[in-house]
C-alpha cells in the first residue's frame, strides 16, 4: 500500500524535488483531497520529511504528522528546550503513545532512505526516543538499521553508541547474524562483539556457535559497563560478573546487585571470591558453571565446600580465605 | 611505581632521565606516587612517553583556546583549503596537504572547524605525536589523515587500561551522563585529556576539576535524575613502545637535562 501511495512513488522515483512541485500542484487543485493524501497512514516518513517547509503552518495535519514536524523542528533547528506545542485534549497516556507510534513510523518507513545528513540527524534522534527513552523498539530493527548505514558508509556512529548504550544483552544476538553477511559487514560485527572470545578467528558458523554458547553462558552474569564507541576504540559494554557465576546467582546488568537474595554463607563467599585476583575469579567460576552443567545436584554439594577447599582443587594459595 | 628495565625509580632518578618539558615533574610524580606499576622497556621509551603526555598536555591547552567549536558528525566543519568533510562527519585530509599542516591548521584557525570530543580527542594526541616525532616523520605515519570517532586511524597505537589509583596526566578518560536529557543528548558523555593538579580539558565544556564536570553534565540531565555523572574507569592511552617501533627514530625527543 505505501509504494502505491502518489507522494512516496513521486518521491521514490523522481525525486525530492519532483515531490514538492507535486504537493503545490495537488494543493492548488484540489487542497482538501491532498491534504488527506498528506495524513493517509500509508505516507511514508520521507515524504513528510520532504515536504516539512510546504506543510508545517497546515491546521489539518494528523497527529502523527504534528508529533513528527515538531520533531524535526527541534531537532534541526536545535530548540530543544522548545515546549511540545501539540495543544491537542488527550491524555498523558494517549501522548504517551502517539508519540511512540509516530517515532516507530518515522524509523520503519524511513530507515532505508539516506536523504541527506539532515534526514539522517532526525532518524537517529526518533530512535534515541523510541530505543533509549521509551525503551519501546524493536532491537533487531536497530540493528538492521545500523548494518544498512555502515554498508552504504553513511553517518551511523550515534545508532553504535545507542545499540552500546542498551544494557539488554541480547542485541549481540542480533549483531552475530551479520556474521553470515558479506565480508564488509562481518568485519564490522566482529568489531563490535570483539569482546567475546573466538569471534574473530574462526568461521561464521563456528563463531556465531561460539557466541551462542558465550551468550547462554553468561547472559545471566553480564555486568552492563556503559562503554560505547565513544567512549573509546574498543568499548567493552559487557563483562563477566565472576562472583555471580560462580555462585550461580543470576544478577541486574545495571547495578551488580544479585536478584535473589543470597544466604549468609553465600555472602561470605561472594566477599571473598571478590577479594581474589581476576584470572582466580575466572578460573573457579568457570569451573563451577562446568559442575553446573554436568551435574546440578552435585555442583549443590561441591558449591557448599568452603572457597579454600575450591582453592585447594586448583592448587591456588591463598590465606586470607575461609 | 615507576619501573625501567626492571628497577624502581624515584621521582628524582626519573627526572634525571626525563626530558625537562612544561608537565614532566606531575608526569613523573604521578607515575612514581600511584599504586599501579608504570613498565618501561628501556629510557628511551620512558622519555618519548614522558615527552608525549607533556605535549599532548600542551596540545589540549592550545586547542581549549584555538576557538574551535563542538559540533556533532551531522555538522562537522573544517577549513576547506586543507580538509574534506565525509558523509560520516570525519575531516579527510586532501590530498596536497601536509598531514602537520592540516593539523595544525586546527590548532591556529581553530574558528573555522567544529567537531565532536571523540574527533578532539584524536587531534589532541596526534598533535602531541607531531611535537614529539617531528613534521618530517609525522608526515610519512599519517599521509592519509582522516579524523573522526575513536575508529580508523593507523599508527595511532592506542589501549585502554585501567585506573584503580588515579590517572596520570596526558591520560584520555570518559565522563558519562547516563540520565541525560534528550534536549541535550550532546550532554550523553564527555571525553576528556587528563590535564596535572586534577584538571581536566573536554572540547566544548572547557577546562576544570572533578566536580566542574559533574556539575556541567548533571545540568543536561532528566527532570528527576537520580544518577550523577560520573567518570568512568579506564584511560586510553597510546602505546608509547609501539610508536617508538612505529617511529624508528628518537632524534626530535629532547634529550634529559642533567643536573649541573
Amino acid at each position: 500500500m505505501r509504494q502505491r501511495h502518489l507522494f512516496n512513488r513521486v518521491f521514490s522515483e523522481e525525486g525530492p524535488e519532483a515531490l514538492r512541485q507535486k504537493w503545490i500542484e495537488e494543493v492548488s487543485r484540489k487542497p482538501k483531497e491532498a491534504y488527506e493524501k498528506l495524513n493517509d497512514p500509508f505516507l511514508d516518513f520521507p515524504s513528510l520529511f520532504v515536504l516539512k517547509d510546504d506543510v508545517k503552518e497546515i491546521e489539518e495535519l494528523s497527529i502523527r504528522n504534528r508529533i513528527a514536524l515538531l520533531h524535526i523542528e527541534k531537532v534541526l533547528n536545535l530548540n530543544l528546550t522548545a515546549p511540545p506545542i501539540l495543544d491537542l485534549p488527550m491524555s498523558d497516556l494517549e501522548t504517551y503513545d502517539n508519540h511512540v507510534q509516530c517515532y516507530s513510523w518515522m524509523i520503519e518507513s524511513g530507515s532505508a532512505t539516506l536523504l541527506n545528513n539532515d534526514f539522517l540527524y532526525v532518524i537517529d534522534h526518533a530512535c534515541t526516543h523510541l530505543y533509549h527513552f521509551y525503551k519501546e523498539g524493536h532491537m533487531a530493527q536497530l540493528v538492521e538499521l545500523l548494518f544498512h548505514r555502515y554498508r552504504n558508509s553513511a553517518q551511523h556512529h550515534y545508532l553504535l553508541q545507542l545499540l552500546y548504550d542498551s544494557p539488554q544483552c541480547e542485541w549481540l544476538l542480533y549483531v552475530a547474524r551479520y556474521l553470515y553477511a558479506s565480508p564488509k559487514e562481518r568485519r564490522f560485527a566482529q568489531r563490535i562483539l570483539h569482546f567475546i572470545p573466538n569471534v574473530r578467528s574462526t568461521s561464521p558458523e563456528v563463531a556465531i556457535e561460539t557466541i551462542e554458547d558465550w551468550y547462554e553462558e553468561h547472559h545471566q552474569y553480564l555486568l552492563f559497563t556503559g562503554e560505547t564507541n565513544d567512549t573509546n576504540h574498543d568499548p567493552v559494554p559487557f563483562v563477566i560478573h565472576y562472583g555471580a557465576k560462580y555462585l550461580g546467582k543470576a544478577i541486574h546488568c545495571q547495578t551488580g546487585q544479585y536478584i535473589s537474595p543470597l544466604s549468609h554463607q553465600e555472602f561470605d563467599k561472594a566477599q571473598s571470591f571478590a577479594q581474589l585476583s581476576l584470572d582466580v575469579q575466572e578460573r573457579l567460576s568457570t569451573t563451577s558453571a562446568h559442575y553446573r552443567k554436568e551435574n546440578r545436584s552435585k555442583w549443590r554439594e561441591w558449591i557448599k565446600q568452603p572457597l579454600s577447599a575450591h582453592l585447594d582443587e586448583h592448587r591456588i594459595y591463598r590465606p586470607c580465605c575461609h | 611505581m615507576l619501573v625501567i628495565q626492571g628497577q624502581r625509580l624515584t621521582i628524582s632518578q626519573a627526572q634525571q632521565l626525563a626530558p625537562a618539558l612544561n608537565h614532566s615533574q606531575e608526569i613523573i610524580s604521578s607515575m612514581v606516587n600511584n599504586g599501579e606499576v608504570y613498565l618501561f622497556s628501556s629510557e628511551l621509551v620512558f622519555r618519548l612517553a614522558v615527552t608525549l603526555r607533556s605535549h599532548i598536555i600542551d596540545s589540549a591547552l592550545t586547542l581549549a583556546k584555538s576557538g574551535a567549536d563542538f559540533e556533532t558528525f551531522y555538522r562537522t566543519k573544517g577549513n576547506p583549503n586543507y580538509w574534506e568533510i565525509t558523509e560520516m562527519g570525519g575531516l579527510q585530509l586532501k590530498n596536497n596537504t601536509q598531514p602537520s599542516t592540516g593539523l595544525q591548521d586546527i590548532f591556529n584557525n581553530g574558528s573555522t572547524y567544529g567537531f565532536e570530543c571523540a574527533t578532539a580527542m584524536e587531534i589532541v594526541l596526534l598533535h602531541g605525536i607531531l611535537l614529539s616525532i617531528g613534521e618530517e616523520l609525522f608526515n610519512t605515519l599519517y599521509a592519509h589523515l582522516y579524523l573522526w570517532d575513536w575508529q580508523d586511524v593507523p599508527n595511532l597505537p592506542l589501549t585502554i587500561e585501567p585506573v584503580q589509583q588515579g590517572d596520570i596526566p596526558g591520560d584520555v578518560r570518559y565522563f558519562k551522563n547516563p540520565q541525560v536529557s534528550p534536549n541535550h543528548m550532546a550532554f550523553q558523555g564527555e571525553n576528556v585529556i587528563v590535564l596535572p593538579n586534577g584538571r581536566y580539558y573536554g572540547h566544548g565544556v572547557g577546562i576544570g576539576d572533578h566536580d566542574y564536570f559533574v556539575t556541567q553534565l548533571n545540568k543536561a540531565r532528566r527532570p528527576g535524575a537520580t544518577i550523577d555523572a560520573y567518570l568512568m574507569p579506564r584511560a586510553t592511552r597510546i602505546v608509547v613502545e609501539r610508536l617508538a617501533y612505529l617511529s624508528q627514530s628518537f632524534i626530535q625527543i629532547p634529550q634529559p637535562t642533567l643536573p649541573v
